[in-house]
């Protein structure tokens, strides 16, 4: 449904989009789902005219998780999902390959919460985040020898960071729902990130040593969203939700090698300064039968990159994203979901300050999703 | 209610399934145009960055990545056409001092233990000179699309003595190895005579560098006086742009902005306090004014207008020339024994630097105003060359005026690698382009060869 599903309370992701909502569930529940999306980017240089279609790549987010009931006013649940990540891949000798060649972010999220009911109407949730990430990545540095006409870095990083979650919902009357949610921001530590040199001229190996550690952190943005629910007929209900995320945190990702080799900070830094960003979503669902459910939903995402700053390892602009979906449930609680989703960017160009390319990027991005749930 | 929801469903279906049948994203490739400019036959004239001379001499490599070849590959895309060079046979050259008149090795470079124990970069002879692949005779194939020549002047440009066979005649055996007839054809002819469409035209660099690298010895090599200079390029431009014939015309770049006049910096000597002592004493007794500290030195050459000792110390905007063997200064003790003062040829001095520019700014602002004259664009290389003092990265990669790890200026110091030459190439774009409002696209800089390390 675009993503507006923050004011419902059906399942177990009610545990990560709605704390506060996870009291009115009344069930135990039990969910797992994983979507395989498949971006792809094209890039064109103003210089050379030419474009460059990206390789083939994978993401595949999951979710895993579960909410029991203690008493009528109380729920607690933990959910495993990974809400944060992409991937880009590109032809090793394509014209930006000294910018990135692939680079891929997964994020791992493990989020116990409880919700209370402190009245018919109102109910409230918190949660602490411990979050797990991978940064990868690979590019050409621009030195040749006899044998090699660039030589090769690649980087590999693994992160703990903690957060923590909090919403509000409100259950107004049987047709209206309005969910009011913050996720902090969770900072990531990339402590001792390996970077690996090879194909460096044996004359300046002692500059570019095959194994080198260095320091950085990544911010992930906080979330705050505000989403209504609204109970059209008995089979139709439309969501209406928006998002203000925090990326304004993100101001760069500056590495710090180890001693005697900081004069490489400067050169694998990376300017961010991202913008905080609004992303509206808006959701149809309709219940065909007793059993059958159909969802569709669209939502307009700003991109938090600014022109100066588009890098190729996720070439971002505003996007649009359409989405439907079918669940089947059975009367023994369990419910099957598959849903489609498609997400287009807006063609854009700028000139990165950083390394100097310019380009124009046009983004796709096609996913399918499978889910289990089961309440009891 | 239920109607209206049945109809949004629908929508949003339908708009769902034209969206997915889309598995690329589009882009499309930009489509350049020559708008009217005709590319057709594209002619080089010029001296040794035209030619594609790198590393000392002329070599097939090279030449294949001379900033002409590169600007003639980008014609092609709108409607340019074949590019003839007068390759050098084989995989080996040689090159030639211009000012001793004598062939020289190519450069290459090699790492290693140095003289004072250390590991460093240093610039040898290549095992093999092919001079005999230079004196090879090609003129029959004539004629060449490239018509550069290392090492020529502007005056050398309507010379026929230019092209002479007879080696102690023409003292640059570069251009008589294909010229359409020996001793009578010169460069301007041979150019003309092709009847180019178009043409580019970057004359006078030797004109004033010559005498520059020999350290403005005057016995060596001189300035071409500016009348002179004038006189032949207002020749060449003559034929060059008759009937409207569109052109670029490219300028000098600054001495100090070239790795021969700045890899080697004026204090180079590095001493120990008690290194610093021992000259000392050694210089108190005949010149008190040397005096050396631990750390970073000037150092010291020989002056005639030092009087009495005709030793000092340089100046920090004085320049040290990449003639200067680097084992010499730091383990023989030149520029610094009391014996082994830097000689004239190996510096520039203050004044002569203030003279060397003075004629490059006479020359440009000359080539500017007979660019404007004759509606040829004009190619700022001096401006270009000023950026590479803070670098210009072009995707990623930054090039700079460093020797070896800058990448754009090859083992001679003087001429550019082919990452180098790219750049210029670019240059020339962009001017050409701004002038004529043509869209010639441009070079992928980093597909080209920079330094090759070791």
């Amino acid at each position: 449904m675009g993503g507006s599903q923050t004011a419902m309370y059906s399942d177990a992701a009610t545990v990560f989009y709605n704390p506060g909502g996870m009291v009115f569930i009344g069930k135990n529940t039990l969910s797992a789902g994983g979507f395989l999306l498949m971006p792809a980017v094209a890039y064109r240089s103003p210089l050379t005219g030419k474009v460059t279609q990206s390789d083939k790549v994978n993401i595949i987010p999951f979710y895993l998780g579960g909410s029991v009931m203690i008493g009528e006013k109380i729920a607690a649940g933990i959910m495993v999902n990974s809400p944060f990540g992409y991937a880009t891949k590109w032809a090793h000798n394509w014209e930006g390959r000294y910018t990135f060649r692939s680079a891929r972010l997964k994020t791992v999220f493990i989020q116990p919460t409880a919700s209370v009911k402190i009245s018919e109407k109102f109910g409230f949730g918190a949660g602490f985040v411990m979050a797990v990430a991978n940064y990868k990545w690979n590019r050409a540095i621009g030195v040749a020898s006899a044998s090699a006409t660039d030589g090769d870095v690649s980087a590999d990083g693994k992160s703990f960071g903690y957060g923590f979650n909090a919403g509000l919902h409100f259950h107004a009357n049987d047709k209206l729902d309005m969910a009011l949610t913050y996720r902090s921001k969770v900072k990531l530590n990339f402590k001792n990130t390996d970077f690996s040199f090879s194909q460096i001229p044996s004359s300046l190996s002692s500059y570019y040593p095959s194994a080198l550690k260095a320091d950085a952190t990544m911010p992930l943005p906080s979330v705050l969203s505000l989403a209504f629910a609204y109970k059209a007929t008995d089979e139709l209900t439309f969501h209406l939700e928006t998002n203000l995320t925090g990326w304004s945190s993100f101001d760069s990702l500056n590495y710090s090698f180890e001693e005697n080799y900081n004069y490489l900070d400067n050169e694998f830094k990376q300017t961010r300064k991202y913008r905080d960003v609004i992303a509206v979503r808006l959701g149809v669902q309709y219940a065909f039968t007793e059993t059958l459910q159909g969802r569709a939903g669209v939502a307009y995402d700003q991109s938090p990159v600014k022109d100066n700053f588009i890098t190729t390892d996720m070439p971002d602009a505003d996007k649009y994203v359409f989405g439907l979906g079918l669940g089947y449930s059975w009367k023994s609680g369990f419910t099957l979901e598959c849903s489609y989703q498609f997400e287009t960017k807006r063609e854009r160009q700028g000139q990165n300050s950083d390394t100097q390319l310019d380009g124009s990027y046009s983004s796709i991005m096609h996913g399918a999703g499978l889910g289990i749930s089961y309440k009891f | 209610m239920k109607n209206l929801s049945e109809k949004i469903i629908i929508r949003v279906f339908a708009a769902f399934i034209l969206l997915i049948a889309a598995c690329k994203p589009e882009l499309k490739e930009l489509n350049f145009d020559n708008k009217g400019a005709d590319f057709s036959k594209y002619v080089a004239l010029g001296s040794s960055y035209t030619a594609g001379y790198q590393n000392n001499a002329l070599f097939d490599a090279g030449q294949q990545q001379s900033f002409a070849a590169i600007l003639a590959n980008q014609f092609k895309l709108v409607g340019g056409g074949d590019f003839k060079q007068p390759l050098v046979p084989g995989s080996y050259g040689a090159g030639f001092n211009f000012y001793l008149k004598t062939y020289i090795p190519q450069l290459n470079l090699n790492y290693g233990l140095t003289c004072d124990g250390t590991s460093d970069f240093r610039t040898g002879n290549a095992a093999v000179t092919d001079i005999t692949a230079i004196e090879n005779y090609i003129g029959g194939e004539a004629p060449f699309n490239n018509m550069g020549v290392p090492g020529m002047k502007a005056t050398d440009l309507d010379n026929a003595d230019f092209g002479s066979l007879d080696l102690q005649l023409s003292k640059n055996p570069f251009y008589s190895r294909f010229a359409t007839i020996p001793e009578n054809s010169t460069v301007l002819t041979d150019a003309t005579r092709q009847l180019p469409t178009f043409f580019t035209f970057w004359v006078g660099m030797h004109d004033v560098y010559d005498c520059a690298m020999a350290g403005y010895n005057q016995t060596l090599a001189t300035i071409t006086p500016l009348a002179t200079f004038q006189n032949a390029v207002v020749n060449a431009l003559t034929s060059l742009a008759a009937g409207n014939r569109k052109g670029a015309v490219a300028n000098i770049p600054d001495i100090v902005d070239l790795p021969y006049f700045s890899a080697i910096p004026y204090d180079a000597l590095v001493l120990t306090q008690e290194q610093a002592d021992t000259l000392n004493l050694l210089y108190a007794s005949n010149v008190p004014a040397i005096h050396f500290v631990a750390g970073r030195n000037a150092m010291v050459i020989s002056d005639t207008l030092t009087l009495p000792s005709m030793k000092r110390q340089l100046n920090s905007d004085e320049l040290v020339l990449l003639s200067v063997p680097f084992d010499s200064i730091y383990c023989a003790g030149w520029g610094s024994n009391t014996q082994k003062p830097l000689g004239n040829r190996f510096v520039l001095t203050t004044n002569e630097i203030n003279t060397i520019r003075q004629a490059i700014n006479s020359y440009n602002s000359f080539l500017k105003t007979k660019a404007a004259e004759n509606n040829l664009a004009y190619v700022d290389i001096y401006s270009l060359f000023k950026k590479l003092n803070s670098g210009i990265t072009f995707n990623g990669v930054k090039l700079t005026n460093e020797f070896l790890k800058g990448n754009f200026f090859s083992l001679d110091g003087i001429t550019p690698t082919g990452k180098g030459s790219a750049v210029i190439a670019n240059e020339f774009i962009k001017a050409i382009n701004e002038k004529y409002g043509t869209q010639v696209p441009y070079a992928d800089v980093n597909n080209y060869t920079g330094t090759i390390f070791p």
